[in-house]
């Protein structure tokens, strides 16, 4: 794989306004208001955590896979990728990122998917989709909006590795993350954010063993303050 | 293989199509010329709230691409069509489809009034208005195919449209494993670097074929996919 670039953050975990640990088979769905930063903390190493990203103002308007690694010419996410709607609009920009390559093409575990890929007795393990579909239904009798299942579309895996080859197959390699890796994106527009820290226990990267992350988000006032240090 | 012809309609370029390709049917496109392309999503026809999942349909057959083997998976797990033929061997799951902005940027904007059916569409309205005929809308948008383009990724992960992939005549064969709902549009791939608005027309062709034995192609391609097709079957039994 060819060398990635790394960027860090000038914020400090002191300086966050929010912070929460989502535990592995957790779902977790929080508004990030235009100019705040968010970051995600792989505290282990290699763990996936499956994030879908909505418009906050018309949940209508999502995240769109296909036309962010066009705009960007590459299907790797890292500094830099701006994240682009359905309706092509920015909803975030990457701008840190200490792993160094993101996945978006492999899409979120589900128990349906969980049969077809390993056996149809995998079932009735814990998936993705289900945490999604749990967020999406909590979320939505706390705020009264229509948000369900046809809102689920494509999703990024942060820290997950899934090279394509120039012959077209796609393949799943060891992670390229580690212990307190991180990737941090700053919103551009009111934007609703959806993970599920996957629960998978059927995937080699994370050695069977799916991992708490961290989530941090600082407002827009802090950078302001940094970038004049 | 045994399968006999229903009946056979040209859509011309930049059009937008829709119909519910029942299981048991298959949809032939052929190409109408070089420089052919068919932007496709797919809905199971009978509860919509299940569609084409890409990213499912390229990890479980551990492709990025589509060709002959290929199936298309929902998001529930089971096969809507598969692909039963094609002359190809590549057609590109990756690079989405246009709109307004980007035919507007790349061939300028001119509308109907100017250049009657001439005139420069865009897929992503063609997908939202076809989508609407079925009371379904923007929720209901997903990563969509493209039959006939080549998009190649590099070791460092950027993606190259490759030029002259499709011939007037090249094939791709669909086959409905339930009742799906098809909606392809003929515009021009959205990383196309032709500086030409060109309409280039596709025939399709639909077919009775016989149900996939225990040695299809499909079913063969990956033990992903015979898991796949007992799902699909068990939906029906
Ligand atoms: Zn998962």
């Amino acid at each position: 794989m060819t060398e990635a670039v790394i960027t860090r953050s000038p914020r400090t975990p002191t300086e966050a306004i929010f912070m929460v640990d989502i535990e592995a088979g957790a779902s977790f769905v929080h508004e990030i208001k235009r100019g705040q930063f968010v970051r995600i903390v792989d505290i282990e190493g290699n763990q996936a955590v499956d994030t879908l990203f909505y418009n906050a103002h018309d949940y209508a308007d999502r995240y769109s896979a296909q036309d962010t690694i066009r705009a960007q010419g590459n299907i790797y996410l890292t500094t830099g990728t701006k994240l682009i709607s359905t309706a092509r609009n920015v909803l975030l920009t990457i701008v840190a990122d200490t792993c160094g390559r993101h996945d978006t093409l492999g899409g979120a575990c589900s128990a349906e998917s969980n049969m077809v890929r390993y056996a149809i007795e995998k079932r009735s393990m814990h998936a993705c989709r289900q945490s999604f579909l749990k967020g999406a239904i909590q979320w939505s009798d706390k705020t009264g909006r229509d948000f369900g299942k046809r809102d689920l579309t494509a999703n990024i895996n942060f820290f997950m590795n899934v090279p394509v080859t120039t012959s077209g197959k796609l393949t799943f390699e060891d992670g390229v993350s580690n212990a307190g890796k991180y990737v941090e994106l700053q919103a551009e527009t009111d934007t609703l954010i959806v993970i599920s820290n996957c629960p998978q226990l059927n995937n080699p990267c994370n050695a069977y063993n799916p991992t708490p992350v961290r989530l941090l988000i600082w407002d827009a006032a802090t950078n302001e303050s940094m970038d004049q240090k | 293989m045994s399968s006999e012809v229903l009946w056979e309609e040209t859509l011309s370029g930049s059009s937008t199509w829709s119909h519910v390709l029942k299981r048991g049917t298959a949809l032939r496109i052929t190409a109408g010329g070089d420089h052919a392309n068919v932007g496709a999503i797919f809905l199971n026809a009978d509860n919509p709230s299940e569609r084409l999942n890409l990213p499912d349909t390229l990890k479980a057959q551990h492709i990025a691409r589509l060709t002959t083997g290929a199936v298309l998976f929902s998001d529930m797990g089971r096969i809507l069509c598969s692909i039963t033929d094609d002359t190809l061997g590549w057609h590109d799951p990756l690079g989405g489809c246009s709109d307004a902005t980007l035919v507007a940027e790349k061939y300028g904007a001119l509308t109907y009034q100017k250049a009657h059916n001439d005139w420069h569409q865009n897929a992503l309205d063609g997908f939202l208005l076809e989508l609407e005929k079925y009371g379904l809308n923007r929720r209901d948008l997903m990563m969509n195919v493209n039959f006939f383009s080549k998009v190649e990724v590099q070791e460092d992960g950027s993606m190259q449209f490759v030029e002259g992939h499709a011939k007037d005549g090249s094939t791709v064969e669909l086959r409905a494993e339930m009742n799906t709902l098809v909606i392809l549009n003929t515009c021009q791939h959205p990383m196309d670097s032709d500086r030409e608005y060109r309409q280039t027309p596709v025939t399709l062709t639909l077919k009775r074929v016989p149900a996939p034995g225990s040695e299809d192609i499909c079913r063969k391609f990956r033990p992903e996919n015979e898991r796949g097709f007992l799902l699909t079957e068990r939906y029906f039994q």
